[in-house]
């Protein structure tokens, strides 16, 4: 086929398979986008995490060939489930979709006439989710959008007292556990007494690695992970983990099923594939070793930021969610004159550009995002920018 | 922690560290048991519609390397977009039916970050509820729409139209490959629109070719236009477009991620579906078009001239005349001399090797065959299979 694709395309002449080599056109650089230094963490609007380079080399090899997509979300949900130790499996458009499509499955079962009626015509359905005060947070709306109503409780009277015959599921925001007064394990055991389905959203709950089979073990009947965070597969790419019985409902709500709450939320082959790879590599890498990592590169960065006068740091590790070594960088401004707004624009601004994280107290750094090596130019700049704003 | 036992793993052992090698080539359908086949049926979502070129699958590793802020990736991607289909403002969003969603929401919430926080409820929100579309036009995809909250109400007269339109109408749905069939055509619907000041967006999922199509529709008026990102243009599979008046794409954006709670977090698109959709559009544009369709004809020219030796065997070139509009060949046969349903003709082609998916749904005694996407050479192994089948069917 001799279709010139004239001077727009040049990297046809490329071989599509070679990882290593450097590529003809920059299109951040053409359309004038900014990359930077993730010095911020896991998040979406950062664009996350970088896909691994064998997330990578599964896309370009899934793109060659036609398949059927359910017969890959079939086998690949099989591969999963065994990895993850669990029932069953499907990768989904991330974690919210997750919680959208394993709510849909729990609310229509594998009723296709259902799945056509959410989120509108709830006529004899299910329209009740419970969930505690605490775990209230903007993802919860993953859940509405399957067309239900979210019923608030504080304690366990409050929830035992809450279920009715119109309630379609308890869902559990793992992150909020500690703030909740219903801890994991009781809310499982008081969702099987009622036989109502349990769900965890744990978005960004690795690491540890074995929480993608704790939760799932626990007893929770469906388990939500977003794939492009700690386990950099596609970032628009998430996990539902569960019973096998409602992730076959879940997936009568996904594509390619058309007429349903899910079908915008579309995965294609080469995330499906890009995903498993995704935890194959995850679930091989030497977790010591990355931790060990993080920690002497967060300690480069503190040590510089100290070696500087009025300067302070607080290590941290966030118990549930980016459960990774982190700093907190804060200064007396009497002796470092000027802002954490100001320090994170000159970050910003230089070169190569730095992002981080932080509020009106602090600037904030994980390195577990970066390209390793990275961390001595953050903490170079960081040094550079205090000590500019430093009184001599 | 101790590194997990690999005898998880039936493949290679992975390397660990951002640097390290990677791991020898695997086949990993093959490794998955799954079946890859040649596509003569067309863009089916289910069939995985389309494959990327190089171009494309070059741009999604490149956009791989790097972190950018992905509303800033969006921007630009959506200038260049729209100015390629002559369109005010563009994003890609996660497929055809997602544009759908956004639109609709984007039209509902305006820019009122409440509105979006309220989404799929629309009752007592003081949000319009109702979208209008032609009978004919709804066949499954209007799902899209009332997955925003909103009632479809249809109608076939343009004076039912006018008597549909009330207080709660939020917009007028127009369902492109529909237009032969319904009563009011493009421009009347148009025309309805602005005379009751209504925002009208229109569906043409599959409808390039021909390339024109895809700034005909903002050309013509219609304030939203939704197209699929991954069947002809053969950009990601799981992205498409959403085009039109700056103001609705901007509200748009605000239902969709990176935003959070919202009806469209769950559509998510990333960085490398973006660039990719770009570039793929880009050089589907660039395309030689008329050398496409030349080399389409010669493929049916092929299968045709192919299977048409066998006794009891009619043919029929087809071309849609909107929606998958390619060259598609109909292969019929008599029962009584070509003795096999469709159904099993169909499942042996399947079977066969090499693998090959067809249309085998629309009559009985028949299929179809489209070639746009076979890759050079494909049609003669097409050709020479049907044939054999068809003659070892025969008595």
């Amino acid at each position: 086929m001799t279709l010139p694709l004239l001077g727009v395309a040049s990297g046809e002449t490329l071989a599509a398979s070679d990882a290593n080599k450097d590529y003809d056109r920059d299109y951040f650089k053409e359309l004038g986008v900014r990359t930077f230094i993730n010095a911020a963490g896991t998040y979406t609007a950062l664009t996350a995490s970088l896909p691994h380079p064998e997330v990578i080399k599964a896309i370009n090899y899934s793109a060659l060939q036609f398949v059927k997509l359910e017969e890959l979300q079939d086998r690949v949900g099989e591969r999963l489930a065994e990895l993850l130790k669990c029932e069953g499996a499907m990768v989904t458009s991330g974690a919210f979709s997750a919680i959208t499509l394993g709510t849909a499955g729990v609310i229509t079962g594998v009723d296709p006439e259902k799945a056509d009626r959410i989120p509108t015509d709830m006529t004899g359905l299910k329209t009740e989710v419970i969930r505690q005060k605490s775990h209230r947070v903007g993802y919860d709306h993953a859940i509405r959008n399957a067309g239900v109503n979210i019923i608030e409780v504080e304690t366990r009277k409050e929830l035992e007292a809450a279920i009715n015959e119109k309630t379609a599921m308890m869902w559990f925001l793992n992150y909020g556990n500690p703030d909740g007064k219903i801890k994991d394990a009781e809310f499982v055991e008081i969702g099987k007494k009622y036989k109502i389905p349990t769900m965890n959203d744990c978005a960004a709950d690795v690491p540890p690695a074995e929480n993608l089979w704790k939760y799932t073990q626990m007893g929770f009947d469906l388990v939500c992970f977003s794939g492009g965070k700690g386990l950099r597969g596609p970032q628009s790419a998430g996990l539902l983990l569960g019973r096998k019985d409602l992730i076959q409902a879940a997936r009568k709500n996904a594509p390619p099923n058309g007429s349903t709450v899910g079908r915008g939320m579309k995965v294609n082959k080469e995330e499906i594939l890009g995903m498993l790879v995704a935890i194959e590599v995850y679930l091989n890498r030497d977790h010591q070793a990355d931790w060990s990592l993080w920690e002497k590169q967060i300690k480069l960065i503190n040590d510089t930021a100290v070696s500087i006068p009025g300067v302070t740091t607080e290590n941290h590790i966030p118990a549930i969610a980016n459960h990774v070594p982190s700093i907190r960088l804060k200064w007396d401004t009497k002796k470092v004159k000027i802002t954490p707004d100001e320090v994170r624009e000159a970050l910003r601004k230089g070169h190569p550009s730095i992002e981080t994280m932080g509020g009106t107290e602090s600037v904030d750094i994980t390195t577990w995002q970066m390209i390793p090596g990275e961390e001595r130019t953050v903490a170079k700049r960081i040094k550079e920018i205090l000590q500019q704003a430093s009184v001599s | 922690m101790a590194p997990l036992a690999t005898g998880l793993l039936a493949g290679t052992p992975l390397e660990s560290l951002n640097a390290a090698p990677l791991s020898a080539k695997r086949d990993l359908f093959k490794e998955l048991g799954l079946r890859t086949f040649i596509n003569a049926a067309g863009n089916y979502t289910s069939m995985t519609a389309s494959l990327m070129h190089d171009d494309v699958m070059e741009a999604i590793q490149s956009s791989s390397k790097e972190y950018v802020m992905l509303d800033e990736v969006q921007d630009k991607v959506g200038q260049k977009i729209a100015a390629l289909c002559k369109a005010e403002a563009a994003i890609v969003t996660a497929g055809c039916w997602s544009a759908l969603v956004l639109g609709t929401a984007g039209v509902l919430t305006g820019t009122d970050s409440k509105k979006v926080s309220q989404l799929p409820k629309l009752e007592g929100t003081g949000m319009k509820s109702e979208v209008i579309i032609q009978k004919t036009h709804i066949n499954g995809y209007h799902h899209a729409l009332t997955n925003t909250g909103v009632s479809i109400v249809s109608v076939e007269t343009i004076e039912e139209a006018e008597n549909a339109i009330n207080e709660k109408t939020a917009m007028l749905w127009f369902l492109n490959r529909e237009a032969p069939v319904g009563k009011i055509q493009h421009q009347a619907w148009l025309d309805l629109a602005k005379k009751y000041n209504l925002p009208t967006m229109i569906d043409m999922a599959a409808d390039v070719p021909p390339v024109e199509n895809l700034w005909k529709y903002n050309i013509m008026g219609f304030d939203l236009v939704c197209i699929s990102g991954g069947k002809a243009i053969c950009g990601p599979q799981s992205a498409g477009i959403l085009m039109g008046k700056k103001d609705l794409i901007a509200a748009a954006r605000l239902n969709g991620p990176p935003a959070g709670g919202n009806i469209g977090r769950g559509m998510k698109v990333n960085k490398e579906e973006m660039i990719g959709m770009y570039v793929a559009l880009d050089s589907y544009i660039n395309r030689d078009h008329a050398q496409d369709w030349k080399i389409w004809e010669d493929r049916i020219e092929v299968i045709n001239g192919a299977v048409k030796k066998v006794q009891g065997v009619t043919t029929e070139v087809i071309v849609p005349p909107v929606a998958n509009h390619t060259p598609s060949l109909e292969i019929s046969w008599d029962r009584t001399k070509v003795k096999v349903t469709r159904d099993e003709f169909g499942k042996r082609l399947r079977n066969g090797s090499p693998s090959i998916e067809v249309i085998g749904w629309e009559r009985e005694d028949s299929i179809r065959i489209t070639v746009f996407m076979l890759k050079t050479g494909q049609e003669k192994i097409v050709a020479k299979r049907i044939q054999d089948e068809l003659l070892k069917a025969s008595t």
